[in-house]
């Protein structure tokens, strides 16, 4: 297997008035192509600053992160812009699908801008939703919410899916089956899912377990033989 | 007051400046415009009344047509509700700078001593004349200070006696207050129009009687001259003046009328006095004459018998001279026969003596004979020879005797005649005396006849002389005495303000911006509140959790909404003290800048409309504070669990074009969303729409109004009229009599009519106090050529109906829209002294300036029973400016022609009209993009603030920046464009109505709106929402997925 993803002495620092904090400070990884990567840590370890420095949404302030070969540390906005729309899917704990946009809109929205898209429809029935690809999303549970934003996210045809707690507003039950669309997914499509959770139940799943702590890396292993999300009690 | 809710009131005003602002503005410019407009018109009134106070505008101006004499002013003054009356010359002339000829109004100078009148004038150069042959002219004029002012000599007679000087140098320029326009109103001379006016040193004036007085009234309370009060006030004064006037009239009338009865009476008997002593004088000299004359006849008579006399003697003589020329002859004959006699007797003595020698001979040869028979022969021959000589000696000697008796009878003869010619001769002289005697007598008769012919043509012309100089003198007494029958009524006009010149103008100009200010602001104020409420309500959704968490905390619902309401009265006390004051400052000074080329009326003074500065500055305040508790109570009533969750997403739905599969399939993805966007905040549309559609309806009716008012001059002018000038004649005439106007058809077309000014106001169908006029062309058909009768709408003509059916008129639109009446309805009018008639309407022409009644001749005929007075003439020319102006003043100057009104003079104004309506026009634009403006920013931050969360979605989906701004600004446009549309129906709407209610009443302006102005119109709503994007782009740049993204607010 290929690194993927590579985390260099990635530090960042915010400024808010004169206050500083850093979020990480030195963070180094790699992440395997195809890989279901599972960041865990507590809350304010740095684990989302990781996630959105990877999403392209936010910026290190040092050290280089090397996904597909490209720095995306030294990107300007407009490729940065062009990697969001062409790399990487994003799931949010929120889910954020656009209220006013039916199901099948939201998985439009996004499948309509890239090259490669997969069939909103297909993707919808693929997380079981195509009998709901009319309703908005206030019509919708938050579970389905939340596939409709994996759904969103796949159906780009990312090669890298980011999720953001996307269990953390779910019922346990929800957010299993939420857990097994996602592994389904890196399975089935070869795509390279990184997972950002407080919750260490579940990264008994993880092909790869990150724990983050106060803006480091406290450890990196592999899980030699991963549950099935079934398996996963939330 | 808590103070940590103080604090986060305070903070909210800071915290959040694109609300703040988008509040802000939308106050200053709801209350700016409403308070500022609605201002303007108090303002020009206000301007004016101070104006008129400070140079003692008088109330009235009183004219009396035989001069107003300083009586006449004492007794006006004495009246207890008039302050002052002033009396005043004035006098219309023709007068010329070289040979530039225009009509002047002269004017006395104000008393210099009264401050009032010492204001009235405001010299911009040189100084107040001093002599009366100076004078200080019209600054709006090409004079310059040393023009010499002539006055022209063909002035009235009148007019000349009422100036003891001729021209006038010019010392000075100055404004007056009695012209507070740039119109110097309307003069019986030239042309009709006031070209300038001159003021002049009372001592100018040769007349014991003022033409003008000024008066007045008592104003204690400085009652503005536009107050219905005022109005009130000089009805009742000019009640009172016009009755005092008229008793004033009737007391002159009465002395007058004595005057001339005494003056007629001493006349009368002067004349018989003069009478009865040429008569006595005349007598006493033909006698005289009758005595020479029977003296000289006779002397004559005398004369002739010496004459007779004379002649007798003169005969007699003539006789004698004969007789004595017969007997000189007679005496001649006898002298001629004597010496004829003598000479024979001579003869015979000389024969004798031969005889005696041969006797002798004889003898001698006797004696010496021998021979006997020799001497017998000789003696017998001489014996025959003696007895020859014895008888001839004997006739001889009887012959002598003879002779000598002869002689002595013609020495007798001889002797008579001489005594007979001395006679004769003395005679003769004794005639010659005589009749150089007769000569002389002859040539003293004559001389006598000569004198008697020159007394008697010397009395002759006495008589004639004297006959008529008492002729002339009867005559006089005779036109006296008709004078006196003849006497007029001396004629007081009593006129108020509304008729100096440039009053009314003023005056409806002022209620004109009045009318427009009323209607605009509203729709503002509509906008503003929309915007209010849409932004409060966003506010306090944006504050559930915290209000919710202020709930919990225990804090009083009022506590809760006393932040909002603060913030609201805040921003609109704040705002509106901002706007009203920038409202009151610009509004009412640019609509007074757009009228400063027209009036001139010393310094602007701001008005402060109490009413609309109120409303606008509660107004918005109330509008906000409402929009906030309505916003508030929802927040409110909720209770704090439920607030302080995450607030329910506005949820999607579907909207109505989603019903209509075909037409939604064929919108594209982003379009479909831009549609659910728009049904979804339907405050918003409407503020945006109603906004937008506003910005595009005021900038269409600001742009339309200049074309309507633009139009009016070209289409009036250019299609409907095609005359240059009316003429107004003195008498009637027509297109038949042999006059100059007729005669002079070189360069110009006439056409006669019949011009009077109805009344129209009676009755449901009443024209609404439009100034109506009657207009009976002499023939209808040559009329077309002056006149183009078509419907405005479609150009279809507007026929009279044919000569022999039932009387039908041709009105104009403005009437039969303020008639409320159409082709087939029946009208009714009179004119002035005439019984009211009521006629069908044949047809509706297009018509801008003034309003008509159009009848043909017979029309008016069998309508009124009389003729028509063809009065008004129509001009019509193709000749240069130049050369035409020459012919009106040629035209003008014959016998019949009053005045000539060039359509060059309307246009002026017209034109005067349409420069400040491009003030007003400016002033619309900046508004109404400023309303664009707020709106479209207003709806462009809400729109941001609150899909932060979608739009940063959007950014980690990863749209482009540019599809970013798409996905809001589709919705701006797409608001901008509907918007657009509906403001493009409501200004065609909006620009009738303030065309409608700003028109004047002389002048339809024209219902139109060019292409070019729907252009304009379009492109500076779509510059607005463009600019309001550019504005807006950082904004979007600076979402951060990040901060959005973290979590539920």
């Amino acid at each position: 297997m290929s690194v993927y993803v590579t985390f260099d002495e990635v530090t960042k620092v915010y400024r808010t008035g004169e206050v500083t904090t850093a979020a990480l400070n030195g963070a180094s990884f790699a992440v395997d192509r195809g890989e279901f990567c599972v960041v865990v840590g507590p809350s304010g370890a740095g684990k989302t600053t990781i996630l959105n420095i990877l999403g392209g949404i936010d910026r290190c302030s040092s050290g280089s992160v090397v996904v597909d070969g490209n720095d995306i540390a030294k990107m300007n906005e407009h490729r940065l812009t062009v990697y969001r729309r062409q790399d990487v899917g994003f799931v949010f704990q929120f889910y954020n699908l656009v209220q006013n946009l039916t199901a099948l809109e939201n998985v439009e929205l996004a499948s309509e801008i890239c090259d490669n898209p997969l069939n909103p429809r297909e993707v919808l029935d693929a997380v079981e939703l195509s009998h709901r690809i009319d309703n908005f999303p206030a019509q919708l549970s938050g579970g389905e919410q939340q596939r409709v934003a994996i759904a969103r996210a796949m159906a780009k045809n990312p090669k890298l899916m980011l999720c953001d707690e996307p269990t953390g507003a779910l019922d346990g039950a929800t957010g299993v089956q939420i857990l097994k669309l996602l592994q389904k997914m890196s399975l089935d499509s070869g795509m390279t899912v990184i997972l950002i959770t407080h919750n260490t139940a579940i990264t008994g799943m993880a092909q790869k377990v990150i724990e983050v702590r106060n803006g480091g890396i406290e450890s990196v292993y592999r899980n030699a033989d991963p549950k099935r999300a079934e398996e996963v009690a939330l | 007051m808590i103070r940590t809710l103080r604090k986060v009131r305070r903070r909210e005003l800071l915290n959040t400046p694109g609300r703040f602002i988008a509040l802000f503005l939308i106050t200053v410019l709801g209350s700016g415009f409403f308070a500022g407009l609605q201002s303007a018109a108090p303002s020009m009134e206000r301007t004016a009344d101070v104006f008129f106070r400070e140079t003692g505008l008088p109330d009235f101006r009183l004219y009396c047509d035989q001069g107003i004499a300083i009586e006449d002013a004492q007794a006006v003054r004495a009246l207890p509700e008039v302050a002052d009356a002033v009396p005043a010359y004035r006098v219309d002339v023709r007068a010329a700078i070289g040979t530039a000829s225009s009509n002047y109004a002269i004017h006395s100078l104000p008393d210099s001593h009264r401050e009032a009148d010492r204001a009235r004038l405001t010299l911009t150069q040189g100084r107040l004349p001093e002599t009366p042959d100076e004078c200080v002219a019209d600054a709006y004029s090409h004079i310059r200070i040393g023009d010499v002012i002539a006055v022209n000599p063909d002035n009235a007679e009148a007019t000349l006696r009422l100036l003891s000087e001729r021209a006038f140098t010019v010392v000075g320029l100055t404004w007056s207050a009695d012209y507070i326009s740039i119109d110097r109103g309307n003069t019986n001379i030239g042309n009709g129009r006031i070209a300038n006016f001159l003021y002049v040193p009372e001592s100018a004036f040769d007349s014991p009687y003022y033409t003008e007085l000024n008066v007045a009234l008592a104003n204690d309370a400085q009652l503005s001259a536009f107050s219905d009060a005022y109005g009130e006030r000089t009805d009742e004064a000019s009640e009172l003046l016009s009755r005092l006037v008229q008793n004033r009239a009737e007391d002159r009338y009465g002395k007058t009328a004595e005057e001339i009865a005494a003056q007629i009476d001493a006349g009368e008997a002067d004349y018989a006095n003069k009478r009865s002593q040429a008569d006595a004088g005349l007598s006493a000299a033909q006698a005289e004459l009758q005595e020479s004359e029977a003296k000289l006849n006779r002397e004559e008579e005398r004369y002739r018998q010496y004459v007779s006399e004379f002649n007798a003697g003169k005969e007699t003589a003539a006789a004698n001279r004969k007789a004595l020329e017969d007997a000189g002859n007679a005496l001649t004959a006898s002298g001629e026969q004597l010496a004829a006699g003598r000479a024979a007797l001579a003869a015979g003595r000389n024969a004798l003596g031969e005889l005696s020698l041969q006797r002798d001979a004889l003898t001698a040869a006797l004696a010496s004979a021998t021979d006997p028979a020799a001497i017998a022969a000789l003696t017998e021959q001489l014996g025959a020879l003696n007895a020859q000589m014895t008888e001839l000696s004997v006739r001889l000697d009887a012959q002598e005797g003879e002779l000598a008796a002869g002689e002595q009878a013609f020495q007798d003869g001889s002797a008579r005649y001489g005594e007979s010619k001395a006679r004769l001769e003395s005679a003769e002289a004794q005639l010659a005396t005589k009749e150089s005697e007769l000569a002389a007598f002859r040539a003293e008769l004559d001389r006598a006849a000569e004198a008697l012919t020159a007394g008697r043509a010397a009395y002759e012309q006495e008589y004639a002389s004297a006959n008529e100089a008492l002729d002339d003198a009867r005559k006089e007494l005779d036109e006296g005495r008709a004078a006196l029958n003849d006497l007029p009524v001396p004629a007081w006009t009593v006129r108020g303000r509304e008729d100096f010149p440039g009053h009314t103008g003023f005056r409806s100009d002022a209620d004109r911006i009045g009318r427009m200010s009323l209607l605009l602001p509203w729709f503002l104020f509509l906008v503003a509140a929309l915007v209010c409420l849409t932004t409060m309500t966003r506010m306090v959704e944006e504050h559930r959790t915290r209000i919710g968490v202020l709930k919990a905390l225990g804090y009083r619902r009022r506590s809760i909404m006393g932040i909002y309401q603060f913030y609201a009265w805040f921003i609109g006390l704040f705002g509106g003290v901002i706007g009203v004051s920038l409202g009151l400052l610009i509004f009412p000074r640019v609509v007074w800048n757009a009228y400063a080329t027209m009036y001139r009326m010393g310094e602007f003074m701001p008005a402060v409309a109490p009413v609309p500065c109120a409303v606008g500055l509660l107004g918005s305040t109330v509008a906000i504070s409402l929009a906030t508790a309505a916003a508030c109570r929802r927040a409110l009533d909720s209770n704090a669990a439920s607030l302080m969750r995450p607030q329910a997403p506005k949820p999607g739905r579907r909207v109505w074009p989603e019903r209509i599969p075909f037409l939604w399939r064929r919108f594209t993805f982003s379009q479909k969303v831009t549609i659910r966007n728009l049904f979804r905040y339907k405050k918003r549309f409407f503020m945006t729409i109603i906004g937008v559609a506003g910005c595009t309806a005021l900038l269409l009716t600001g742009f339309g109004l200049q074309d309507s008012v633009d139009g009016v001059v070209d289409l009036q002018y250019g299609e409907v009229s095609h005359a240059r000038a009316t003429l107004l004649l003195n008498h009637a005439s027509g297109a038949a009599e042999e006059t100059p106007l007729n005669a002079g058809s070189d360069g110009y077309d006439i056409a006669y009519a019949h011009l009077a000014a109805v009344d129209a106001s009676a009755g449901s169908r009443n024209n609404n106090g439009l100034v109506t006029y009657l207009y009976v062309p002499e023939d209808a058909e040559a009329l077309n050529g002056f006149l183009s009768f078509r419907e405005r709408r479609g150009h279809k003509p507007v026929l009279f109906p044919p000569a022999g059916e039932a009387p039908a008129a041709v009105i104009t639109e403005r009437l039969a829209n303020a008639m409320g009446v159409k082709a087939g309805d029946e009208i009714a009018f009179s004119p002035p002294d005439m019984k009211e008639v009521s006629v069908r309407v044949a047809g509706v022409t297009e018509n801008y300036v003034y309003n008509y009644i159009y009848l043909t001749s017979e029309a008016y005929k069998t309508l009124f029973g009389i003729a028509p007075t063809f009065t008004s003439v129509a001009l019509k020319s193709d000749l240069p400016e130049a050369d035409f102006n020459d012919l009106l003043a040629e035209l003008v100057a014959t016998e019949n022609v009053t005045s000539a009104l060039p359509v060059s003079q309307l246009r002026e104004i017209m034109d005067q009209v349409i420069a400040n309506m491009s003030a007003v026009v400016w002033l619309i634009i900046v508004v109404a993009s400023a309303l664009a403006l707020v709106v479209l920013y207003n709806l462009v931050n809400i729109n941001i603030t609150e899909r932060e969360r979608e739009l940063a979605t959007l950014k980690v989906l990863g749209f482009y920046r540019r599809e970013v701004a798409a996905y809001i600004f589709r919705e701006t446009t797409t608001l901008t464009i509907i918007g657009i549309l509906i403001g493009l129906v409501c200004g065609v709407f909006l620009h009738n109505y303030v065309i409608a209610s700003i028109e004047v009443n002389e002048v339809m302006f024209a219902r139109l709106i060019l292409p070019k102005s729907y252009g304009f119109a379009i492109a500076f709503t779509l510059g607005c929402s463009l600019l309001i994007g550019l504005l807006m782009l950082p904004r979007l740049k600076r979402i951060d997925p990040v901060g959005s993204l973290k979590s539920v607010e």
